[in-house]
């Protein structure tokens, strides 16, 4: 029936999210570490080297039009093979979102309900998450876009009460270290931002209607995200300096405190920072439907009601042990991670759409 | 059953199932050896009618009385001679009893075991007036009455289009109700026609009173409070819907039309924004949507903001609204709640006061307890002003349901501000449009245009275009016929 | 399932006290702290705005205002002794100034930096400054005719003495702690202390006499070596240091043509662009500064354009002047605070590796500097010309 369809805007959306939601909290600061003011001209090499996992990607979404990347993943290694890299993959990404989610509480209760235990914000954000995984794939295309226009109107007033603030000096010593730091940082925000676009594979391209302009309106999204996630980092580095953003842990909200529209609208940085809890939010609920659909792929339940009410409980109480402090959390973020997202995000998905090209030419 | 023949038998038979029922009247007329009678229900039947004509061509009939074949024709005379505009046989009591308690004169002639039906309806309603609920101040002012046919006349009278097509089936074992689905066949899209004809014909219940006992068989979204179909007692808004490639449920003795589908958009629009000066509409239009914000958000953003997060407060604001908060016992959200109950207690019994006695007792009531409770130290008086916005805001709706339903979302939101503060109200939030993105009616999701984004309906939706701009029809209830101008 | 939410939903009712839920009548709301050095440690002074729980009427000008005190070995501990005393929680979100007593801040102020900045719940933009000749405490117990907040009389004294005067400037924490963390500068603060008689400032009946008996006054700024105060400036240094660093809105500069002959002009523009010139550690100052004329007691022909081209020289003597008087503080007190290091790091980072270690005290005192002003002194007011010069004419 039409209304099992997806819209292209509403894919759209979706993609514009996934690449913008893990920057808060995670990428920026490992910017700000490795390439330190040289963080812009990381993003904006960046914008390049992004082309080729979004080649990638573009060739498996467009390789068999009916199916996602579970079927792929079967037709190319076989049964039991297959099997395994899925259960390998969802229990990655199920790391993921559990990163994603400690992310969000950490935020909120840093900055927010510094009082509250963690469990507790996580069971209020766990009874939306389930809410919105026992709905389907429409549910969720539908309110990313709805989340997209508010998005888009709280970043707008964002850069447009901090762009006349800006003091280029603070950039001014640009390649003090080197080229190395910035080819590092470009890797990593490929790594955190342009990789976790691996989630949306999971839609079969059929069900989307009208999609004629599929490419070119990706390729729009992308250079969109990316352009203003640089002006972020444009922002952040020219007013503050980088000194000071090192030693805050959310150096972006803290510039959200700067902003005086009018002379009368401060101290408004509490509802401007709902925009990242939005695409958070959303990310995980996407990262959760990716896990309920490939696990019911390859083992067919039936009843999915209580396997989204499993994820979920199970989601919170990895999150709240996940990791023992902040400091450690935050080195893993740094270190150990980014090599994980490349091999199960990329390389992995590029071995299987070799051997499924392999397999299509000796059919032939 | 089939009738019997004997008319004494068919007579006594109708006492019988109906238990001697008053209002049962029968007489017989003998013409020539043949005798004839005919029974009506007092209640239902209009006297005169059935005197004036009935009467009447019966006893012409006496003339032809020596005729041979007569006696065995008798009853084909009858059937082409009678001067009645509607003439219908039927061969059962079940039936029987259905055109008795609907107004019809049954005749019959013994020695036969068919009988005449025919049409002699005492009106019974209430002539076309003004509409009580969606009042306008610019347009038409006539409204449905609880006349089936005069309903279905006011919509005929303005879509002269030969193309309106309705189709009637009976509902309801006990009442027997008609009810009619209507549409343009070359405009309404026939998957959503025929889902809507196959629900209807698939209830089972024993009495149809209202359009609302069926309405909620029409959706299948019975625990959502919101409203997926609309309601309405003007015939200038059902026609307007037709219009645009809706489906309308005419259901017999109520005023009430429902129209499928309907999108969170038709429940905020008034009537009245199709006949006035577009810019000035949608101003009107703005105002609306920030109102339903306000109504929904208002008391919880409230809470948030002053027990949570209390720095996007203005610093003098703060201290006087912590010098009016010094003197109250209760938490905020208690006292916000017991507020709104008492609004909406005040708004209900407004609703049941007869006209006389209305305007003075609410205001009465309003102030009465509003001031006293802020004098009394039970509340403070910013959340009496809260309230008050509340409250009035949402009075800016005309469908029922859509404000009982910003009711029940109300109550979420004070209840996660106070649990959590502005992260509360955030999820909150999330919830809220989590439920309404997943609301769909007829394959059309609930926040069409908005959510599924149609570029071209946005702005006729949520403000207003000029007529001479509105070219096509909406797209996305899968209509046949796009364009509105031009040639067909 | 909803009654699986529901039960999850009531269990969050009973088993909390809902930690960070605080009703406005419970808090105190906190509009300035001051500091001082006390025997054991600190003693830490809290303004609170609020009212007493018997107030019924919601005016603003009836707002209580009372100071509490606490002392402590560090700065959480006297907060947390003062906090024992209130009936109430303390809210610090509404914070708008920060006292230093001068002995701390000659000693160490990042214990006042470390505290604030961490603090979660302090995020509007406040003052720092710096308790001059008095305590911090006598200072925030003054109360004004003007203002009914307290602390908006010391935050607003700030902010027009920095932008009308030029002697004091605003220094908001973030932006100090800013300063601090950049390579090669060094900051400075705004300073405040009593006029008057110090034991009148608190008293409620000085407030209904005509003429106050003690008012609070912003006096010039102070200048840091990393941590620690070196030196205060006198008002005309301080007036040298805001041109260079452009932060002056408006300047009233005295210059004086011949013997006798005074003539005030208002600068309403300065703008000041330097010049590095690595090698031979040369800097050239370019200010170029737009006025008007404001009063003159004398007899000049202002409609003589010799006579605007002599004014427009005095007044870049005395302008050269007040820009030396800043340079040569700061150069003896070997602090950079204008930042010149940091442009040279930002020109040139391999050399400012070398002399980062040793800029404030060999290079930058060490430094020729080169001051250039051009004046323009365009308008006249209202009047075309003197009065006396009229006089004179008829």
């Amino acid at each position: 029936m039409k209304a099992k369809n997806l819209h292209l805007f509403e894919y759209n959306c979706l993609s514009y999210i996934l690449m913008q939601s893990c920057f808060i909290g995670i990428c920026l600061n490992n910017l700000l570490v490795i390439s330190k003011q040289d963080s812009w001209i990381s993003i904006l090499l960046a914008l390049f080297l992004g082309f080729i996992p979004l080649g990638i990607y573009y060739l498996i979404i467009n390789h068999n039009p009916k199916e996602n990347i579970i079927d792929l993943i079967k037709k190319s290694c076989g049964n039991i093979i297959g099997t395994i890299i899925t259960v390998m993959i969802c229990i990655f990404v199920f790391i993921f979102t559990s990163l994603m989610l400690w992310n969000l509480i950490n935020f909120i209760s840093s900055q927010y309900l510094y009082k509250t235990p963690h469990l507790a914000i996580s069971i209020a954000f766990a009874l939306a998450l389930y809410y919105i995984s026992s709905k389907g794939i429409n549910v969720i295309g539908r309110t990313a876009v709805f989340f997209c226009y508010m998005i888009f109107i709280l970043y707008f007033f964002s850069a447009l009460g901090l762009l006349f603030q800006i003091d280029i000096n603070n950039l001014k010593p640009s390649f003090e270290y080197g080229l190395s730091p910035i080819l590092n940082g470009s890797l990593q925000y490929i790594a955190y931002n342009i990789l976790p676009l691996f989630l949306i594979t999971i839609i079969p391209k059929d069900t989307i209607e009208n999609n004629k302009n599929f490419l070119k309106s990706e390729i729009i999204v992308y250079i969109f995200t990316t352009l203003s996630l640089f002006l972020v980092i444009f922002l952040l580095l020219s007013i503050y300096g980088i000194e000071f953003s090192q030693i805050l842990q959310y150096p972006a909200y803290h510039l959200l405190k700067r902003l005086s529209i009018f002379g009368f609208i401060q101290r408004v940085e509490s509802i401007l920072s709902i925009q990242w809890i939005l695409d958070m939010f959303i990310t995980i609920a996407l990262c959760l439907y990716f896990i309920k659909k490939s696990l019911r792929q390859t083992f067919s339940f039936k009843d999915h009601k209580y396997i989204s009410f499993i994820i979920v409980v199970f989601l919170v109480i990895v999150t709240n042990y996940l990791f023992k402090n902040n400091t450690i959390g935050n080195i893993i973020i740094l270190n150990v991670f980014p090599y994980l997202l490349y091999i199960f995000f990329l390389i992995i998905p590029a071995i299987i759409y070799l051997i499924s090209l392999k397999n299509k030419n000796s059919l032939k | 059953m089939k009738l019997d023949k004997n008319i004494n038998k068919i007579f006594s038979k109708i006492n019988e199932i109906n238990g001697n029922s008053p209002d049962i009247t029968t007489r017989e007329i003998k013409i020539g050896f043949k005798k004839v009678g005919y029974i009506y229900l007092e209640s239902v039947s209009s006297d005169d009618k059935i005197s004036d004509f009935l009467v009447r061509s019966i006893t012409r009939l006496k003339k032809f009385s020596f005729l041979d074949n007569f006696f065995t024709n008798l009853y084909n005379e009858l059937k082409n001679s009678i001067a009645n505009s509607k003439m219908k046989t039927i061969d059962n009591y079940d039936d029987m009893f259905y055109y008795l308690a609907s107004g019809f004169t049954i005749v019959v002639v013994n020695g036969f075991n068919k009988a005449i039906v025919l049409e002699t309806r005492e009106t019974l309603d209430r002539g076309v007036t003004e509409p009580s609920t969606e009042v306008t101040i610019r347009g038409p002012k006539d409204s449905m009455t609880e006349n089936y046919n005069k309903n279905i006349g006011l919509i005929r009278k303005r879509i002269k289009d030969p193309n309106l097509w309705f189709k009637e089936i009976e509902v309801g074992k006990r009442t027997k109700t008609k009810v009619s689905i209507g549409y343009i066949k070359d405009i309404a899209d026939p998957n959503k026609v025929k889902r809507v004809i196959d629900k209807i014909n698939k209830i089972d219940i024993d009495g149809v009173l209202d359009s609302g006992y069926i309405r909620d068989f029409l959706t299948n979204d019975e625990r959502s409070s919101f409203p997926t179909i609309i309601s309405t007692e003007r015939p200038d808004t059902v026609c307007a819907s037709l219009l645009e490639g809706k489906v309308i449920v005419v259901v017999e003795n109520t005023p009430f039309v429902l129209i499928m589908p309907g999108i969170l958009a038709n429940f905020i629009h008034a009537a009245e924004d199709n006949y006035q000066k577009a810019i000035n509409v949608s101003m009107t239009r703005v105002l609306r949507f920030l109102a339903m914000i306000v109504t929904i958000m208002a008391p919880g953003l409230y809470i948030a903001l002053t027990t949570f997060n209390q720095e996007i407060i203005p610093n003098t604001l703060l201290i006087s609204l912590a010098i009016q908060r010094s003197s109250v016992p209760f938490p905020t959200s208690f006292s916000v709640i017991i507020l709104m109950i008492t609004f909406e207690i005040l708004r209900e019994s407004d609703m049941r006061l007869p006209e006389t006695m209305g305007t003075s007792i609410s205001i009465v009531g309003a102030l009465v307890l509003g001031d006293a409770a802020v004098n009394a130290g039970i509340v403070s008086p910013i959340v009496v002003i809260v309230v008050a916005i509340t409250s009035v805001t949402s009075l800016l709706f005309t469908d029922m349901d859509i404000v009982n339903a910003f009711r029940w979302w109300r109550l979420l939101f004070i209840i996660l501000s106070t649990l959590m503060g502005l992260i509360g109200f955030i999820v909150a939030g999330i919830i809220f449009i989590i439920k309404l993105c997943s609301i769909e009616t007829l394959d059309v999701p609930y926040l069409t245009p908005i959510s599924p984004l149609y570029p071209k309906f946005l702005m006729e939706n949520i403000i207003t275009i000029p007529r001479n701009k509105m070219k096509k029809r909406p797209t996305y209830l899968d209509d046949l016929d796009i364009n509105r101008m031009g040639e067909k | 399932m909803k009654l699986k939410i529901f039960l999850i939903i009531l269990l969050c009712f009973f088993t909390s006290g809902c930690w960070n839920y605080n009703e406005l009548n419970e808090l105190a709301i906190v509009t300035g702290i001051g500091i001082d050095k006390h025997e054991n440690g600190y003693k830490v002074s809290l303004m609170i705005s609020n009212s007493r729980s018997t107030q019924s009427s919601s005016r603003e000008g009836e707002a209580q205002t009372t100071v509490f005190t606490g002392t402590g070995k560090t700065f959480t501990e006297a907060l947390s002794n003062i906090d024992v005393k209130t009936p109430r929680n303390l809210y610090l979100g509404h914070l708008e100034v920060v006292l230093v007593d001068e002995e701390i801040a000659k000693d160490n102020i990042n214990i006042v930096l470390e505290n604030l900045m961490r603090n979660p719940e302090t995020a509007k933009k406040y003052y720092i400054a710096i308790a001059r000749d008095n305590k911090s405490e006598e200072i925030l117990k003054g109360l004004s005719p003007l203002e009914s907040f307290p602390s908006q009389n010391i935050s607003l004294n700030i902010q027009n003495s920095s932008q009308s005067e030029g002697i004091s400037t605003e220094m908001v924490l973030s932006e100090f702690i800013k300063t601090i963390l950049k390579q090669g500068v060094n900051s400075i603060a705004p300073s405040i202390s009593i006029q008057g008689e110090e034991n009148k400032i608190d008293n409620q009946e000085s407030l209904k006499e005509t003429e106050p008996k003690a008012m609070l006054k912003a006096r010039s700024i102070g200048l840091f070596k990393d941590f620690k105060l070196v030196t205060w400036t006198t008002e005309k240094e301080s007036q040298g240091i805001n041109i260079i660093n452009n932060k002056t809105e408006r300047l009233y500069v005295t210059t004086e043509l011949d013997k006798n002959k005074k003539v005030v002009v208002l600068l309403d523009s300065t703008k000041c662009k330097s010049d590095i010139n690595i090698n031979d550690l040369n800097i050239n100052l370019n200010i170029n500064v737009k006025g008007a004329i404001v009063e003159t007691d004398t007899d000049l022909d202002l409609e003589n354009p010799k006579t605007i081209e002599k004014i427009n020289k005095s007044t870049e003597k005395e302008i050269k002047n007040l820009v030396f008087d800043g340079i040569n503080l700061a150069q003896k007190y070997k602090t950079d605070i204008f930042g010149f290091g940091n442009m040279i790091y930002r020109k040139d980072f391999k050399y400012w590796y070398k002399v980062k270690k040793e800029w404030d005290d060999n290079y930058f005192p060490k430094i020729n500097f080169k001051v250039k002003v051009n004046a323009n002194i365009e308008s006249k007011g209202a009047l075309e010309n003197t009065i006396k010069e009229k006089k004179n004419e008829s």
